[in-house]
Order: structure tokens, then C-alpha cells, then sequence
């Protein structure tokens, strides 16, 4: 017995010193490595799963959609090559790309295209399937056409970000699945391919030769997670990674100081929002005060938001309003008379015309049966920004005669505590697209259970969003989206704090051809994969950082050697008693 | 009777107050956590301080001066007050934690020591698990699931820090019940919680006190290490919140040194304050460890 152990003890120290060497060779031919620093990883490899930004961003570098978006964030091919549109603007006709092959090999046809929308559209799946609405019919008459028919014209059909899957990898998965298989190997079309995912640490893609894009600049892409903005940027100085996202508005001097270094407060379609439960059918454990409208304006104009930008995000963002944000077509801003801006007095007096008066002076208003304005506010305890603004905005509104209690949670937490509509409000953000339907649809009703983390219904607002989908003509369609925004602005489930800005930083000492997307916008995150595609390495310049890809590499392979060394002498040790 | 007993603990506090006013860790401990009692106590009372009230643009991260005696914090804060408030917190955590601990280590303690056998294996298994199970990520769970209000942190770093008091008081039970005395209470009808309260507690509790103020040290690295982490209570500014926000705002690498060194200072004297006194007791009480 304790033979066989030491000789299985060596056994795999020799075994795992040869692939700790293994993995420190394989790096040898010097590709031009990418490291972008992130703060928040994908959530899924599985676009049905995903909610989040950054998949939003790794999917479309490792697949294609139908068509994408340019540097100027037009419409151009992607696997399909051309398109037309019938006389009655129900049926298009995509002519597909015919030389694509799949990263494993396989020829991508248009059953590929058939069956991931159709797979969607059944099943509803994750943040992709709203760019689908709206269509009955997808028809593969040949290898390289797709024709789509819908009942009512489809505005947002070019505006299409949805991946496109391998329809010979997905089939296999049974359809009470989806929603829960890891997809932890991607199969992709798209100008990368994934190689791997180490959860916590970093997530690693590699140029496909086999692309219609042309073989991209960057051999290896490497997002790396940071859990501290600080190090994170450290890191950028140092040159141990080429890019950073998303760090803290205290360190875009520091980082912008720097001649190598391009530091951006990018403007970006996105919001941070302060989110009221909105359930209010009799079974709800929603707060039946915060269900009034009159309560749920108090706060806002309780709220200086310009005042919490200003400290907590260094004044990086811009005080917000509706729901789509103010860098595209559709934004509705509110009318002077409609508008809500920071005035205590108003909150007080609001409160007081809807009946809510501090009956027993202890500086917290009632409503006439005597149930006090006081409200839970859960907060992302990872997220030290939004528990900040958290505090100030509960500071606040202790102006006006009500009081938020805050607790902070976990991530995962809070998302369990949505789904169960056992929450009253909370803080956290979202992305748009350039079309506002993906925005819209979070609040519509069939989203309750899915996106929509409000649980907000408005019947109006439902037909409305169907219908906007169907206006071809963008100014009439605005006219429609902006009434949209109008009703949700008068309701108030979200409180729409800030428009956000992403702070990104590039090396440009090491990559060249950096493109802001649009002018004032970001080098990621911005709806396309341009960047990625378009960067090239300096010439000359070589990589200095070590190799976050290979691992361990030399220092393992010390601490490899001297666990060797130990174990070896105890038991010559051993052997010698 | 009751006088022979009046001069046998006459006699023993003063061989204790001996002891410890001639035990330089002792005396250097019991001043340091004076001063941050008093701290506690007056502090907020002279400097009150209230963290939903916020500075404006002009005073965040100010450097000390005559108007803020250690600065400013990123929010426009004063630090002084903060750190004044925080004392009350870490403090108040720190205490009622280790009573937790302290109620349930010796009663678990005692009575497995005092009954043996089944009940003994039971509770000592329970108490091995509490011992052998990685702590960080047990509470890190828990505080996760339950929430971050301080009186749930509180609970949880009582409820699983109470297995070492528990180990040690048993072992000096397991000693105690030999002694004639215990047989001779037996022997007239004491029944078992008599024995165990009036006999052997008495008889143990020099070390539970030992042991507790060692406690204490931990509970209050536990609190500081879990705000730090980001799972304080946000309404209460203990040192570990403040700890926390500094690093959040990256206070560190833009030289802002009156953000996160207070705070850090105070939670290391403290914490030495208690270890010092924690050891030099168990010094003074246990006559095995006496310096002759």
C-alpha cells in the first residue's frame, strides 16, 4: 500500500512537470497577444444564457450574425452577402456568403441561419431573441438564401445583432436544455476562435485563418478579469496588459499622464437606474406604496443626481431621463413641464397635495392609514459605486420625509430576489442597442420572468412596442417610441439615474489603428467588433508581458522542480531510516 | 465560612492585580484599549457623525487640516468622525460577537467535559467540524445568504468562533470533576446544574476569560475582514468599511494615505490591545505559564 502510493506520488509530479514544460513551449512562435482587462466576466458561453455585455461582446467576435455594423455604425454584410426586401415589405431575401466555414470545418449553410432563429423564436432564449420579434416564417430554399416573412413590416430587421449557431453542434441538444447548457466550447463562424475559459481569471480567443473577415491583426485575444480597478491599471502602465475597461474615474489622470497611453471617457448607450418593483396583481409582495406614482416622483426630485455624479463618478456621465439613451435617434427628452429635476421643495410638496404627512413627527411621512414611506433599497456589494450613489440617494430623500433602508447582497442574490419579485427597489444598469427595441422590450409584459426586472405591465405600452416594430418609416416610428418613453416616464418604475460613460484605456505604443466608435464613443463595447478586427501591432515592438495564456510558465516550472526536489529527498529520507 | 471565602478571594485579586500591574503586555494592552474605549464611548458624543451626509465637490479626499483633523474621504467625509464612529462599531461588533462565542464555547465546553460519553462525543465532533471547516468562506456564505446588517455579522462570527473556548474549557473541566470537591457536592445532592454552575464554572472561568478577550482580537478581524470584503453593513462606517471604500476608490494609488491608514492603524492597536491582554492573562491565571 504505501508503496504504490509514493510510486503514484512521483508518478504525478513527473506528469505534471511535463505538462507544466509542455504548456511553456507551446507559446514559442511569439503571436502578437492582446490582453484587454475587464472587470466583469461572461456570465455564459451560452448566447441563450447570457445577459451580459461583455458576452455580448465575445459573441460577436467569435460568431457572425446576418449583418453588422461598420465604423460608422451602418449596416453592412455579414454572412449575408446581399439582401432585398418585397414590394409589401413582408418577405426579405438574404443571399448568404457561400465560401463560410464553421470553426471545426463544417460548411455554414442557410439551415444554419433557419435554425437558430427559429430555435429562438420558440423558445425565446436570452438577450438575442427580442431582435427576432415579429417574425413568422424563416424559408431555406437553397444552400445560400434565407428568405424571412413577417406579418407586419419589420423596422429593426437590419439592426439584427443575433448570432448565428452551428446548427450540427446545437441539434444535439435536447430542448429542454437550452437554457441550461454551457455551450463551454463555442463553435463559431466569426474572426476568432475560442480556445479557452478559466471562470475567474481570464478568457482566451484566437484569429481564425478561416474567416470572410480577413485574418485580424491580433493573434491572440486575451480578456483578463481584475477584481481591483487599481491593479487594473497599474497593469496598463506597466504594459502587462494592452487595454482596460471600465476603471475608476480616480485613475483616468493618472492613466491618461501617460504618453503610451490613450485614456477615453467614452460616451456609450447605456443608463444606470434606480428599478421599483411594479408587480401589482393581488398576489404581489411588492411595496403598495411605491406602487404610487406620486411617491415614486417625490424621489426623483428628492434625487441631485448631477450631485452624485459629480462625487461618486467624478462627473464622468450625464444626468439621465428616459429609457433610451441620448445618443440615438430615438431618445425622447421631456418637456420642460414634464421634466423632474433635483428640488426638495417639490418632493415635499408633491408628498403633501397626495396626502402623505409626518402624522407622528419622527421626520418620516405617512400615508393617511399610517404606513410609513420606508423602503428597502438592495445594493450590489461588489459594485462600490452604486452602494456610494446608494447612500447619497438615501441621504436625499431623507429630505423629504422618506426613508430608504439599504442592504447589500451578492450579484446572484439580487438576480434571485428579482425573479421572485421579493424586492423594492435597487440600483444597477442596463446597455442598449442603436435600435431602441431591445431597450423597449425590458419593459414590456411578456418580459416579466425573463428581462424585466421591474415587472412593470402597461397595456398601452405593449401594443405600442408591437406596433413600433412595424413602422418603416423612422419619423413616424419615433413618434411612437417617444410616447412610449412618455408613458414610462410618467409611471416612473425606473428612475433613470445617469447616462454612464465607459472609461477604456489602449496602449498605442504596442497597437495602432484605434477607431472611437461613433466619434465620442468607446474603443469596445460600442455594437461592433471593428477594433478587433482593425488594430495591428506596432512593428518591431515585442511583447513584453508574460504569458497570462500558458500559465504558469517559469515560475511554475520552478515550483514544479522544488516540490519535486522535496518530496524526492523525504523519501530518500525515509528509505535511509 | 462565607469570610474564609471573603479573605481566599481577597487574597487571589490581589495576587491577580500583582501580577498584572507587574506584567509590562498587560498594562501596555489595558492602556490601548482604554484609550479606544473612552474613544468609543465620548467620541461620537464631542464628533458626532452622520455618514448620509455628504460633502460636496470641493471637499473630497481633502488632505488633513485645522477643519478636518485627518481629511476627508471620497465622498467629502470627515475621516475624524468616521473613524470615531467606527470605533463604536468595530468595538460593539468585536464585544457582543465574543459573548456569543464565549455563552456557547463554555457551555458545550463544560458540559461535554462534565457528562462524558455519548453526549461528550457528539458535542466534540460538532465543535471538531466547526474547527476543521475553512472559516472565510463558511461566513463569507453565510453573510452572503442572511444579509450585511451588523447585528447578522455579529451573530455569524459568534456562532463560528466558539470552538477553540470550547476545546479548552473542556480539557479543564474533564480535570476539575476529579477533584474531591465536586464528589463531596455530589455526595450531599447537588444535582448536575448546580455542579456545573456553582463548582465547575467558577473553577474554569479564569480561562474562559483568557480565552475571550483572545476572541474579542478575532472577532474584530472578522468584522474588519468582511466589511472589507464588501460585506459590512453599508449604514454602519466600521474601520472595515472605511478600510473598503478606500480601496475601492483606489485611495492607495492616489496617495490619499489619510484615507486607509487610520483605519488600519486603529484595527491593528486594537487588536494588539487584546492580544496582549488576552495572553498576558492567560500568563497571570494560569499557573503552569507563571514566571517565578
Amino acid at each position: 500500500m504505501k508503496r504504490k502510493w509514493k510510486v503514484s506520488m512521483v508518478m504525478i509530479l513527473v506528469l505534471s512537470m511535463m505538462m507544466l514544460s509542455a504548456s511553456a513551449t507551446d507559446a514559442g512562435a511569439s503571436p502578437q497577444t492582446m490582453r484587454i482587462g475587464v472587470t466583469v466576466e461572461v456570465d455564459s458561453l451560452s448566447p441563450f444564457i447570457s445577459y451580459s455585455q461583455i458576452g455580448f461582446e465575445v459573441f460577436q467576435l467569435i460568431y457572425d450574425s446576418l449583418v453588422m455594423l461598420d465604423e460608422n455604425l451602418e449596416t453592412v454584410p455579414g454572412l449575408a452577402r446581399d439582401w432585398e426586401i418585397s414590394d409589401d415589405e413582408l418577405e426579405w431575401t438574404f443571399q448568404l456568403r457561400d465560401d463560410v466555414q464553421w470553426h471545426d470545418g463544417v460548411p455554414f449553410t442557410s439551415a444554419d441561419v433557419k435554425f437558430t432563429y427559429e430555435l429562438l423564436l420558440e423558445n425565446e432564449l436570452g438577450m438575442y431573441s427580442g431582435y427576432l420579434g415579429g417574425i413568422t416564417e424563416i424559408l431555406a430554399p437553397d444552400a445560400t438564401t434565407v428568405v424571412i416573412r413577417t406579418e407586419q413590416p419589420k423596422a429593426n430587421m437590419l439592426m439584427n445583432a443575433c448570432p448565428i449557431l452551428p446548427a450540427h453542434i446545437w441539434s444535439e441538444v435536447t430542448p429542454d436544455e437550452y437554457d441550461t447548457w454551457p455551450n463551454s466550447s463555442p463553435v463559431g463562424t466569426g474572426p476568432f476562435k475560442f480556445q479557452e475559459f478559466r471562470p475567474g481569471e481570464y478568457l482566451k480567443l484566437v484569429a481564425s485563418d478561416n474567416t470572410f473577415h480577413g485574418r485580424p491583426g491580433i493573434d491572440e485575444l486575451i480578456f483578463v478579469l481584475y477584481a481591483n480597478t487599481d491593479t487594473m491599471a497599474q497593469s496598463v502602465v506597466l504594459g502587462e496588459i494592452d487595454a482596460a475597461t471600465n476603471f475608476s474615474p480616480s485613475q483616468l489622470d493618472t492613466l491618461d499622464n501617460n504618453a503610451t497611453i490613450d485614456a477615453i471617457a467614452a460616451v456609450v448607450m447605456g443608463f444606470t437606474q434606480l428599478s421599483f418593483n411594479s408587480w401589482d396583481d393581488p398576489s404581489s409582495t411588492a411595496h403598495p406604496l411605491l406602487q404610487e406614482f406620486p411617491v415614486r416622483h417625490a424621489i426623483e426630485y428628492s434625487i441631485d443626481k448631477q450631485r452624485i455624479l459629480d462625487m461618486v463618478y467624478s462627473g464622468q456621465g450625464s444626468v439621465g431621463t428616459t429609457l433610451v439613451p441620448p445618443e440615438g435617434f430615438y431618445h425622447y427628452e421631456p418637456s420642460e413641464s414634464e421634466l423632474r429635476v433635483y428640488d426638495v421643495l417639490r418632493a415635499n410638496q408633491v408628498l403633501e397635495e397626495a396626502g402623505y404627512m409626518d402624522l407622528n413627527g419622527d421626520g418620516i411621512r405617512e400615508a393617511s392609514d399610517g404606513t410609513p414611506l420606508d423602503f428597502l433599497l438592495t445594493l450590489r456589494a461588489d459594485n462600490a459605486d452604486e452602494v456610494q450613489a446608494g447612500q447619497m440617494i438615501a441621504g436625499m430623500v431623507a429630505e423629504a420625509g422618506i426613508k430608504f433602508n439599504i442592504e447589500t447582497v451578492d450579484d446572484g442574490a439580487l438576480i434571485d430576489k428579482i425573479y421572485a419579485g421579493d424586492f423594492d427597489m435597487f440600483i444597477w444598469g442596463w446597455g442598449a442597442d442603436l435600435d431602441p427595441t431591445t431597450i423597449l422590450n425590458v419593459m414590456t409584459t411578456t418580459q416579466i420572468g425573463s428581462m424585466s426586472d421591474s415587472n412593470y405591465s402597461n397595456k398601452t405600452y405593449d401594443r405600442l412596442f408591437l406596433e413600433q416594430q412595424t413602422i418603416m418609416d423612422p419619423d413616424e416610428r419615433r413618434e411612437m417610441v417617444w410616447e412610449m418613453q412618455r408613458i414610462l416616464y410618467e409611471e416612473a418604475p425606473y428612475i433613470i439615474l445617469f447616462y454612464d460613460n465607459s472609461l477604456q484605456a489602449v496602449n498605442t505604443s504596442r497597437w495602432t489603428g484605434w477607431t472611437r466608435i461613433p466619434e465620442e464613443g468607446g474603443y469596445f463595447f460600442n455594437l461592433t467588433n471593428y477594433n478587433y478586427l482593425h488594430v495591428q501591432p506596432v512593428a518591431g515592438v515585442v511583447d513584453a508581458a508574460p504569458d497570462a495564456g500558458g500559465g504558469i510558465g517559469f515560475a511554475g516550472m520552478i515550483i514544479g522542480g522544488l516540490i519535486v526536489a522535496g518530496v524526492a529527498s523525504f523519501l530518500m529520507f525515509r528509505r535511509r531510516k | 465560612m462565607s469570610s474564609i471565602d471573603g479573605v481566599m478571594r481577597r487574597k487571589k485579586l490581589k495576587r491577580f492585580w500583582n501580577g498584572f500591574k507587574n506584567n509590562r503586555m498587560a498594562t501596555t494592552g489595558a492602556v490601548i484599549l482604554v484609550f479606544f474605549s473612552v474613544a468609543a464611548v465620548i467620541g461620537p458624543v464631542l464628533f458626532p457623525y452622520n455618514p448620509m451626509e455628504f460633502g460636496t465637490v470641493e471637499t473630497i479626499l481633502q488632505p488633513p487640516s485645522t477643519t478636518y483633523y485627518l481629511g476627508t474621504d471620497n465622498l467629502g467625509r470627515d475621516i475624524f468622525r468616521n473613524l470615531l464612529s467606527g470605533a463604536r462599531i468595530s468595538l460593539m461588533v468585536g464585544i457582543l460577537a465574543t459573548l456569543i462565542s464565549m455563552f456557547l464555547g463554555t457551555s458545550i465546553g463544560i458540559m461535554s467535559g462534565y457528562f462524558g460519553k455519548t453526549i461528550d462525543s457528539v458535542l466534540m465532533r460538532v465543535t471538531d467540524f466547526f474547527l476543521v471547516i475553512p472559516w472565510l468562506p463558511l461566513v463569507l456564505v453565510l453573510v452572503a445568504i442572511l444579509g450585511s446588517s451588523v447585528w447578522i455579522i455579529i451573530l455569524v462570527i459568534g456562532l463560528t468562533s466558539w470552538a477553540g473556548t470550547a476545546r479548552v474549557v473542556r480539557s479543564q473541566t474533564l480535570s476539575v470533576k476529579e477533584r474531591p470537591f465536586i464528589e463531596r457536592a455530589r455526595a450531599i445532592g447537588a444535582d448536575h446544574s448546580t455542579i456545573m454552575m456553582h463548582h465547575i464554572l467558577p473553577n474554569v472561568f479564569p480561562l474562559v476569560f483568557a480565552n475571550t478577550i483572545l476572541v474579542t482580537a478575532v472577532a474584530i478581524i472578522s468584522e474588519t475582514t468582511l466589511s472589507f470584503l464588501g460585506l459590512g453593513d453599508p449604514t454602519r462606517p466600521s474601520w472595515g468599511m472605511m478600510l473598503h471604500y478606500a480601496f475601492q476608490s483606489g485611495a492607495a494609488s492616489s496617495g490619499a494615505y489619510w484615507f486607509f491608514l487610520p483605519p488600519g492603524l486603529c484595527v491593528v492597536l486594537v487588536v494588539l490591545g487584546f492580544t496582549f491582554l488576552g495572553y498576558a492573562f492567560d500568563e497571570i491565571l494560569n499557573p503552569k505559564l507563571r514566571r517565578r
